[in-house]
């Protein structure tokens, strides 16, 4: 069994099973955006939470300033190589449009990106649609899976969750948990 | 405290508050991953991507006038029954007795 293979075999065993761990959680957090509180998250504990916020980024003279949104970013005190972020654009409707917005987020990840496979499913009860892929960041290998979760109110999650080379693979109960207790607001 | 050792007792004092500061700055590294560029790679990917336009919500259409109001209709008058009077009370009319016919008695 490949790296890869045996990182979305735990991943799946753990969408199945992280219900249970849920109840373990602590502390709550709502994502929100200018006008609505979209959807709450679980952070378990020993976990960092940056809540970021609304932004308007200027890159250079010719792109002008653009509104960038929320970022989460979670990653474990003590794990290693472990992150995962959370974003939910308001100007993504559908999942059809979050898929080819995951598509230019692995383009973003990594300068060399493969997508190794992608699902339909359903995580914390949504539909859903997770791409799986491979890179390389920094001279080091990342498996890298980006969830589309479709909520009831009109929005979409984009979840991506980053796994270094040598990553701690005991947070990966806590990477479940996290994508299992979203909530739609 | 002369100023000098007041001088040399302040400056190496801001130099560590400041390094502290810078450190504290960098709150997202996680063990021996700086996960910044992650977190970065999703904010540019927001700030890169090129959202479908949807066409605009069209405005909501004016609300028609109301109608005029109908003009109330006015009341009909009840019919009412006639009044029942009692005949005017009339004395009676003297009148000059008939004379009595000849040959009877």
């Amino acid at each position: 069994m490949t790296r890869l293979t045996k990182f979305g075999a735990i991943l799946t065993a753990g969408f199945l099973l992280a219900g249970a761990q849920t109840a373990l959680a602590e502390t709550q957090a709502i994502y929100s955006d200018a006008s609505d509180k979209v959807f709450e998250v679980t952070v378990p504990d020993f976990w960092t939470l940056r809540v970021g916020g609304d932004r308007d980024i200027e890159a250079s003279t010719e792109e002008g300033l653009r509104a960038v949104e929320r970022v989460f970013g979670l990653s474990p005190e003590n794990g290693h190589g472990v992150w995962m972020g959370l974003i939910s654009p308001s100007r993504l409707r559908t999942l059809e449009d979050a898929k080819d917005y995951a598509r230019n987020l692995g383009g973003q990840l990594a300068k060399t990106t493969e997508i190794t496979g992608s699902s339909e499913r359903r995580v914390a009860g949504y539909p859903a649609h997770i791409i799986e892929g491979t890179g390389r960041r920094n001279g080091k290998a990342i498996d890298f899976t980006v969830m589309l979760l479709d909520l009831p109110n009109n929005r979409v999650v984009v979840g991506l969750t980053v796994l270094e080379k040598g990553y701690d693979v005991s947070a990966l109960d806590d990477v479940n948990a996290i994508l299992q207790s979203i909530k739609a607001r | 405290m002369s100023m000098k050792k007041l001088r040399s007792f302040v400056m190496p004092a801001g130099l560590i508050a400041g390094l502290m500061t810078l450190a504290a700055c960098d709150g997202t590294s996680s063990g021996y991953v700086s996960t910044g560029v992650y977190y970065d790679s999703m904010m540019w990917n927001d700030y890169y991507h090129h959202y479908p336009d949807y066409p605009d919500r069209p405005d909501r259409p004016d609300r028609p006038d109301r109608p005029d109001r109908p003009e109330r209709p006015v009341k009909p008058i009840e019919p009412r029954p006639p009044v029942a009077k009692p005949p005017v009370a009339r004395p009676p009319v003297a009148r000059p007795r008939p004379s009595p016919r000849p040959g009877r008695r």
